[in-house]
Order: structure tokens, then C-alpha cells, then sequence
């Protein structure tokens, strides 16, 4: 079943430059229960989309298209309605914990927020007191239990602690204990692990992967890191320059890559079991001034004129299996 | 011997002073280089690897001269930079050494144009080749495979991989014979990384020049390194040719390091899991209170009582030139 359908999603900031167009012609589902990797390099606008479905955009940003969830468009939603599904269903775990949480509050205060203030736009300072008061000793209880979940060996200590007495790995493992403590169904993780060290990582991931199964919930996991992505997820979308490029199952596009820019991308990602590195000419896109037809077009090696003129759309070569590109279109 | 080694580290020591109070009274340590030595060969490239606070980037720093070391020698072209009183005799030494630094966007002066940051080494060293700047930056930038018509952007105006690029130059700028690279590519993508290893691999063979990489990836080590050491809570655990460390790595945390790396293709699959080891459980410890003994034992899955938490491990040669400090091996 289809969780999260998105169609035609374009995502325009207005800024004093100009009109910076970085999401472009986005559709993509997220089934029920899976796990899916959003894959690109900095800047492909990645986050922005996580972004979009939270509607957390600066207000500068004009999103068109549709998100629905659960057959719900959210973009037309009303903000009271939409806070509520949200505080519901979804969960949020940012890159940088550290900056993800403040280091003014301890960790219980964060847990106590999360569950007092969740499902609205604004609360009194009243309201919250009150509400604070009379769930404290309750939510305590739930946060140590699912600090236990996340392996946390001491959750009273860590509850009592700041942000800057815990080490990075602790401190995504208390996000994660908070992004399941109110069992949402959809979690979207925003490169949770990419401050961290490679051993750490490894641990995390195992952990998510875990509680994704324990849970059953939906993840939709950003990564700039394609080895990440296959320890995580099922199914990888690969983005460049704000478009899909490339929808497959994590071991076709590990394998078989198809498009020119996923290609480059697995050729340029260093093997412990050495081989030639790649690399791909030419550098970074201008968003204002995005190049005309596909906009992999000025580093593709295999160009030609379509691919100047009009954006490829997305097609299925295989089953399960869709790439942007018209040279390989053509082909099947 | 020592006309073979460009570049010797001997029982280097850098610690940091905790301070507290009104006074700045010291009132603890940071070891965060402790007792290092390692041998770089004329030519080679020498990869220092670890996590982040390990000491890594202090020990380049230190070997370059931006810190000034607690204890211990750097021997570079048989002489004691250390020890070198007179300060003109220091600056021809320090010419021959150089380092680019991790993030680019901020090791380059966002006010000043690239003319002039590349060109800086050659008023610092007064070399004479900085009478014609206009000439030698175009000359570097060549180097780097850059366009000669950037020498008056500023670097916003570039993009990473293209900044990166420039502070090469500008490493390049002093005719080196040694360059300390921490962390050249962390801050970039991995399409423009490659090109940069690419690049740095073009110039060591064109300019033969000896790098000393310190990194955090493994697998950009396995394309580079000649030598590799692995830096563990300042010291280093394990050292050796690059095949042999990959291929028979001793130490528990050099394979529990190899063990967790996300790796891609089918075949790298099986070469990490022959390491399949226990993930060690916990942190890394804080550098002001070390563990007595190994510094790694309360997290090694292997670890011996009463030998590992009691004595630090000797750092000893196993193998021809591979040297471990770890008591499961001598």
C-alpha cells in the first residue's frame, strides 16, 4: 500500500538573486513498511524535500505539486489539521544532533516537549506549564524505557544531562529514542549518521534497522553515502541537480546502475578493493540559471542533442526499475 | 638511513593544557599526541588513519610547526626541526614542508583574491620567484589544472572542488618536497574527490613529492597510501605496507575499523566480512584520562586482564615493517 505519494512536487526559493529553481518535477510513492534511500551529493535538494512534507521551508520557498499521505494532499491541508497528522505520524531526525537539540535544556526537557507540545502550532506558556506538570513523572518513565530500546545504558543519567556531556553517538541515539517514542508511522532521517565515526555509524544503522522491523514503521533515509543507503534501505532513489535521475531496488543500483550520473557517481565512490577511480568532470549547478533539457547534460559524457532541449522523464526499464535519461531510453 | 627517510617522527608528544580558574592554573592534560615515532619514505605517500579526536590533525600540525611539541624529534632531511635555533636556517627547512588543510571555505581568505592567497608562501619564505606574481600564480594554478584567468576571483566565487584546487597551489607555491594533506577531500563529494586524488597522484609523480594524508577513510587510503598507520586515542596501534595492513590486519580496532565501513560491491562484501569481529561497544576515551595499559582495552572484545589494562602494549614489528602494539601478538 501506498504511504506517501508524491506528484509533480516543484520547490522554488525567491530570493534576492533571483528565482532559485531547485526542486523540479518530483514524483515518487513510498510504500507501507519499507525502507527508502534518498541518494545524491550535497546540494541536490534532498533535504528540501524532507522538508517539503514537513513543511518546515523557510517562507520564502513556493512548493507546487501535491504530497499525499494516506491519500491526504498535505500541501492543501489546513495548518491546524496538518500539525495534527504531523505530531501523529511523523517523525524527524536531523543531521547534526548537536545542534538538532539545544544546550540549554537536558534531555529530559527535550522528551517532555516533544510529547507535551506535539500535534500544534504554538502552546501558552500556561498551557504548557500545566500540561508539563501533570505528564513530567509519565513521560520520564516512557523516555527512559525507550532510551533502553535505543541501548542506552543509564537513561537517568543521560535524561539529567546536557547536550555538551554526551558524545555524538549518544546524542543521535536520543534523537532516534525520541523520533519512536510517539510511534509514528513514517520516519524521515536526514543524514542521522554522517557526523558520526565509521564504527559508531555502523552501530546506529544496525539499531535503526532493528526498530524499522520491531516497529514496522515506513523510513525514508537521506544519505550522500550509497554504502549507507544499502545497509539501510530496500529501495534507493538517486537525485541530481533537484530531479530524480534514477528509482530502483538498492541492488539494482548498486549493480546495474543505468543512468550516466549514477554511473559516475559508483565510479567515483572508493573501493576497499581498489580499481580506478573515476570522478566526473565539471562541478557544481547554478540554480538560478539551471541548464536547459536534462540538467546532467554539461558533465554527461554520453550527450547528445535532446538531451540540451527537453527533461527526460522517468521510465520503467525494467520492473521496479525507472530512469531519466534519454540516451538509455532510447536504448530499451 | 636517514637520506632514505624524508620525514622521521620520534616519540612525539603534544599535550594540552587544561586550564582553570582566575589564574589559568593547569589542572590536567590532554594528550592528544603521545609518544608517536614512524618513518616516511622520499616519495611515498604516508597515511595516518583514525576517528575523529584521535589526535590526528594535531600530530600534522605539530609535525608542520604549528605547534610546538611537548617532547620528542622531527627529523626532516636529517635535521632536528625541533631543535633549530636559528631562525632563517628554520624558515629554509620549513619552505620544503607545507600542509593543505581540511575545509577549504575556510582555510582560504574569503577578502583576498587567489593571486594573493597562492602567492603568500613566497613572501613568507622571501623566495625571488615572488617578484613576478602575476606569472607564478598563473604557473600554480596551471599546476592544478585550474584556468589561469582565476588568479583574480575571490573564493566564493569557486566551487569546492575548485577551492580545494587552489589551496594545493598555494601549498604547491614553496616547491615543497613534503606536504602534510589532513583530510584534503572530507569536505567534498565523492565525484569531485576522485578528481582531486587523481590530481594529488598527477603532481607527487610530476613533482615527486612525499604526502603525508591524514584521513578518516579507510577506503581513500586503500587508492592512495603507500604506508598506512592507524591512530587510536593518540598513539598509533598498528603500522604497515598498505596490501599487507588491508589484506592481514592484526590489531582488534584496525578490524573492527575495516569491519564498519559501508561498503558497495558484492566483492568488497566478502573482503570486510572476513573481519567479521564484534563491533567494539563504546567510546573512544577522553584524551585528558586515558585508560591505564592499552588505551583500547575496555572496548576490545579480545582484551587480556591483567595484561592489556595494566601495561601499555610495546609497539613492535610483527611482520617485516608491519608493526603492531597489541599483546595478543607478542
Amino acid at each position: 500500500m501506498v504511504l506517501l505519494e508524491i506528484r509533480d512536487l516543484y520547490v522554488d526559493f525567491r530570493t534576492v538573486d533571483g528565482l532559485a529553481k531547485v526542486i523540479e518535477d518530483v514524483s515518487f510513492d513510498v510504500k507501507e513498511g519499507e525502507s527508502l534511500a534518498l541518494v545524491g551529493e550535497s546540494g541536490c535538494g534532498k533535504t528540501t524535500i524532507i522538508k517539503a512534507i514537513l513543511k518546515i521551508l523557510p517562507d520564502y520557498a513556493i512548493v507546487k505539486g501535491s504530497i499525499r499521505f494516506r491519500g491526504i494532499d498535505l500541501l492543501k491541508l489546513k495548518e491546524e489539521e496538518f500539525y495534527k497528522i504531523k505530531g501523529k505520524e511523523f517523525s524527524y531526525i536531523p543531521q547534526e544532533p548537536l545542534t538538532a537539540l539545544s544546550p540549554l535544556y537536558t534531555i529530559a526537557d527535550h522528551f517532555i516537549d516533544l510529547f507535551v507540545s506535539s500535534g500544534r502550532r504554538k502552546i501558552g506558556w500556561f498551557e504548557y506549564g500545566s500540561l508539563r506538570k501533570k505528564m513530567a513523572s509519565e513521560i520520564l518513565e516512557k523516555a527512559a524505557e525507550y532510551l533502553r530500546i535505543v541501548k542506552i545504558p543509564d537513561p537517568d543519567r543521560v535524561l539529567n544531562s546536557y547536550t555538551i556531556q554526551l558524545s555524538g553517538g549518544m546524542l543521535q541515539r536520543c534523537l532516534i529514542a525520541m523520533a519512536i517514542a510517539k510511534n509514528p508511522s513514517l520516519i524521515l532521517a536526514d543524514e542521522p549518521t554522517t557526523a558520526l565515526d565509521v564504527i559508531t555509524q555502523k552501530e546506529i544503522l544496525g539499531l535503526m534497522r532493528d526498530l524499522k522491523e520491531r516497529l514496522r514503521t515506513t523510513l525514508i533515509y537521506i544519505t550522500h553515502n550509497l554504502g549507507v543507503a544499502r545497509e539501510i534501505a530496500e529501495r534507493i532513489i538517486v537525485m541530481y541537480a533537484g530531479r530524480i535521475v534514477e528509482i530502483a531496488s538498492s541492488e539494482d543500483v548498486l549493480l546495474n546502475p543505468l543512468h550516466p550520473y549514477t554511473r559516475g557517481l559508483i565510479e567515483s565512490i572508493p573501493k576497499l578493493t581498489g580499481g580506478e577511480l573515476k570522478g566526473i568532470e565539471g562541478g557544481v549547478i547554478n540554480y538560478y540559471d539551471p541548464p536547459k533539457g536534462c540538467r546532467f547534460h554539461p558533465r554527461c559524457p554520453f550527450a547528445k542533442e535532446p538531451c540540451r532541449k527537453e527533461a527526460p522523464k522517468l521510465v520503467k526499464v525494467d520492473h521496479e526499475h525507472l530512469v531519466a535519461c534519454h540516451i538509455i531510453g532510447e536504448r530499451t | 638511513m636517514t637520506e632514505e627517510y624524508i620525514l622521521q617522527v620520534v616519540n612525539l608528544k603534544k599535550y594540552f593544557p587544561i586550564t582553570a580558574g582566575v589564574l589559568s592554573k593547569i589542572v590536567g592534560w590532554i594528550k592528544a599526541v603521545d609518544d608517536v615515532s614512524f618513518n616516511v619514505l622520499r616519495g611515498s605517500t604516508y597515511a595516518v588513519v583514525g576517528e575523529s579526536g584521535c589526535g590526528k590533525t594535531t600530530l600534522g600540525r605539530t609535525i608542520v610547526g604549528i605547534y610546538e611539541p611537548t617532547d620528542g624529534r622531527v627529523i626532516f632531511e636529517g635535521v632536528d626541526l625541533t631543535k633549530i635555533k636559528d631562525k632563517k636556517k628554520a624558515l629554509e627547512y620549513k619552505r620544503k614542508l607545507a600542509m593543505v588543510f581540511q575545509d577549504p571555505t575556510s582555510s582560504l581568505n574569503p577578502r583576498r583574491k587567489i593571486i594573493d592567497i597562492v602567492t603568500t608562501p613566497l613572501d613568507i619564505y622571501k623566495l625571488d620567484r615572488g617578484k613576478n606574481k602575476i606569472k607564478v600564480a598563473g604557473e600554480l594554478l596551471k599546476l592544478v589544472e585550474l584556468d589561469e584567468t582565476f588568479i583574480y576571483r575571490y573564493p566564493h566565487e569557486l566551487s569546492g572542488g575548485q577551492r580545494q584546487r587552489v589551496a594545493i597551489a598555494r601549498a604547491l607555491a614553496s616547491e615543497p618536497e613534503l606536504i602534510i594533506l589532513d583530510e584534503p577531500t572530507s569536505a567534498l563529494d565523492v565525484s569531485v574527490q576522485a578528481k582531486i586524488l587523481q590530481l594529488l597522484e598527477r603532481l607527487q609523480k610530476k613533482l615527486n613529492l612525499t604526502y603525508v594524508l591524514i584521513t578518516h577513510d579507510l577506503s581513500v587510503v586503500k587508492h592512495v597510501a603507500d604506508y598506512v598507520a592507524v591512530m587510536y586515542a593518540g598513539k598509533l596501534v598498528e603500522e604497515g605496507p598498505r596490501e599487507e595492513l588491508f589484506n592481514n590486519p592484526l590489531h582488534p580496532y584496525t578490524r573492527a575499523l575495516l569491519s564498519a565501513i559501508p561498503v558497495i560491491l558484492p566483492e568488497e562484501v566478502n573482503f570486510v566480512s572476513r573481519f567479521k569481529v564484534p563491533l567494539p561497544s563504546g567510546e573512544p576515551p577522553k584524551l585528558s584520562d586515558p585508560p591505564p595499559g592499552c588505551r583500547f582495552h575496555p572496548r576490545c572484545p579480545n582484551a587480556i586482564k591483567g595484561k592489556c589494562d595494566a601495561k601499555t602494549p610495546p609497539f613492535t614489528e610483527v611482520k617485516k615493517s608491519h608493526r603492531v602494539a597489541c599483546y595478543l601478538y607478542t
